[in-house]
């Protein structure tokens, strides 16, 4: 093997790498982490093909949210290319900054587009807004909706995020939610994280996926929407009435069965009673 | 120095990934620095495995029972696989290590009702001694766990003053995994956590050094059980319980936000009209 092709397969085993702590890294130290790997790689920086592709993937996946207009959260549903994500009610693709998370231009783009889908599209993101100032944190938070087809036959896709970033007190947490609807289903994937690193390292990662036959009448947008965002509402606050559930045992039922507080006696151990007796024993 | 930087930017990477995924994490940065994949090793702190000898008993396998790829038994005090020209424990000290075993079995008991542990003892360049107590503990489908770890990684480094006085200084880890029986409200619940604790303390042997060894032992666990202790309470009640406050501050359960806000409305009012 040559130099040449030797420092290619180097790159390609970096790359690899680079993917696989990226993408496990919480949302929001992701920058932090490139630093770190270009600092142990050397040679190498933050704007280099390999670590902008793993911001790339980790922003998508965490439904990244950006500055720009307005909070807007990336997504890669509907894309055309890379780096430019479509924001279909404005017509418009939209170039982003993936380190500061910033919009650096749009231009307008012509996309199919159906009167009636768009109603409900409208009639949703409304239901949405007002789904997010009454259950989420509201400073970084954000949904989306788009569609694809036509009336006849359509997907829509929605997708709902919040997160909460606190670097210098060594937390952050993300509440990932995506759904698609056609005419008579809606299926639904949420990711929940949260990580807390003062002196220890503790992170939470749960993962849930729904499933519930709809039927949408497009001819009362309004109405449809209220009954999609609420049976979607419906089912987040019964996952998080679950995780409440699941906290409140963890202290007696999951703890206790790695390591009991105390003995079953209710007192310590007694050392000096076990260490003559033991030993003791041994010697027989 | 660059080899310091790079294993101190490792290290800050690990700790943003999930605790029990430490093996293959720091194997993944090890490949980027393979010059200094083995200090790597030693800096990290990962779920203890379990080792057979040939008559299918148990051990821990840790950095402290090992030489090259061999580990240590406590049980037998021979390597597995054999190897010739390895590192053991002096006479005197292998038979504290034996009762220490003994001793610490019973702990693993009191407070484990399960598990396996480990004491390795070894002798130190300075004349003092050092020993590793150690526990690994698996749930598997029980208690609403599907399955679950614990490992305890407790290293004790003695020292005398060359009269009376030992000095015991503790450094305690715990790594542990949960991921909760999968249900329809929740979905797949994995929850990883790894806290550290240092303690130091001396005492006066009994005098004429009479049974020092069962002294040791009085010690050495003491500490463990304090330390493990409170780790398991923080770890509990801080570090767990901080995740769920994180959720919650994320994604507020119905009514609370609102009720969040007015008691803030309220407060606010308050401080108006009563300054």
């Amino acid at each position: 093997m040559n130099q040449e092709e030797g420092e290619v397969n180097q790159l390609e085993q970096h790359e690899k790498v680079v993917k696989y702590i990226v993408k496990n890294t919480p949302f929001g130290q992701a920058n932090l982490v490139i630093k770190d790997l270009c600092k142990i790689i050397g040679n190498i920086n933050p704007q280099h093909s390999i670590m902008l592709q793993a911001l790339r993937d980790h922003n998508e996946e965490h439904l990244a949210l950006f500055k720009g207009q307005s909070t807007q959260i990336l997504t890669s549903v509907l894309n055309s290319q890379e780096d430019f994500y479509v924001d279909q009610k404005n017509n418009e693709t939209i170039q982003v900054d993936h380190e500061k998370l910033e919009v650096i231009s749009r231009s307008q783009v012509e996309l199919p587009s159906d009167p009636e889908l768009n109603q409900l599209r409208d009639a949703l993101e409304q239901q949405l807004n007002l789904y997010l100032t009454q259950q989420f944190n509201e400073k970084v938070c954000g949904a989306y909706v788009m569609y694809q087809g036509d009336a006849s036959d359509f997907t829509f896709y929605i997708g709902i995020t919040a997160k909460t970033i606190n670097l210098p007190n060594f937390f952050c947490g993300s509440w990932i939610s995506t759904w698609e609807f056609t005419k008579t289903q809606l299926k639904g994937d949420l990711k929940v994280q949260a990580h807390y690193y003062e002196d220890g390292n503790v992170q939470l990662k749960n993962v849930n996926t729904f499933s519930e036959g709809i039927n949408v009448d497009l001819s009362t947008a309004s109405e449809s929407a209220k009954q999609i965002i609420h049976t979607i509402t419906r089912l987040e606050n019964r996952h998080l009435a679950g995780m409440d559930n699941l906290y409140n045992s963890m202290p007696d039922i999951f703890f206790k069965a790695m390591r009991r507080p105390l003995p079953i006696t209710g007192t310590k151990m007694n050392w000096n009673e076990n260490v003559h007796k033991l030993v003791a024993n041994l010697k027989q | 120095m660059e080899s310091k930087e790079k294993i101190v930017s490792c290290l800050n990477i690990l700790k943003r990934l999930p605790p029990t995924q430490i093996q293959k994490n720091a194997a993944a940065l090890a490949s980027l620095i393979p010059d200094y994949a083995e200090e790597l090793y030693q800096k990290i702190d990962k779920p203890l495995d379990i080792g057979q000898d040939e008559k299918g008993n148990q051990f821990i396998q840790s950095e402290f029972n090992r030489d090259g790829d061999s580990f240590r038994s406590y049980l037998t005090n021979s390597y597995y696989p054999a190897i010739d020209d390895a590192v053991y424990p002096s006479e005197a000290l292998r038979k504290l290590e034996i009762k220490a075993n003994a001793v610490f079995d019973e702990y693993r008991r009191l407070y484990y009702e399960g598990g396996l542990s480990s004491c390795y003892f070894w002798d130190k360049e300075d004349g003092g001694f050092a020993t590793a107590w150690l526990i690994r503990k698996n749930v598997e489908k029980s208690k609403g766990i599907e399955d679950g770890s614990w490992s305890s990684i407790n290293v004790i480094d003695i020292k005398t003053d060359g009269k009376s006085k030992w000095t015991y200084k503790i450094t305690t880890s715990v790594v542990l995994e949960m991921n909760i029986i999968e249900n329809q409200d929740v979905g797949k619940f994995n929850i990883t956590g790894t806290l550290t604790k240092q303690k130091e303390e001396s005492f006066e042997a009994p005098a004429g050094n009479k049974d020092l060894d069962l002294f040791h032992i009085m010690k050495i666990g003491t500490l463990v059980e304090d330390v493990e202790s409170y780790l398991r309470s923080q770890l509990d009640s801080v570090y767990f319980g901080k995740t769920k406050d994180i959720v919650f501050q994320t994604r507020f359960s119905e009514g609370q936000k609102h009720f969040l806000q007015q008691r803030q409305e309220l407060a606010g009012e308050f401080k108006q009209k009563y300054g």
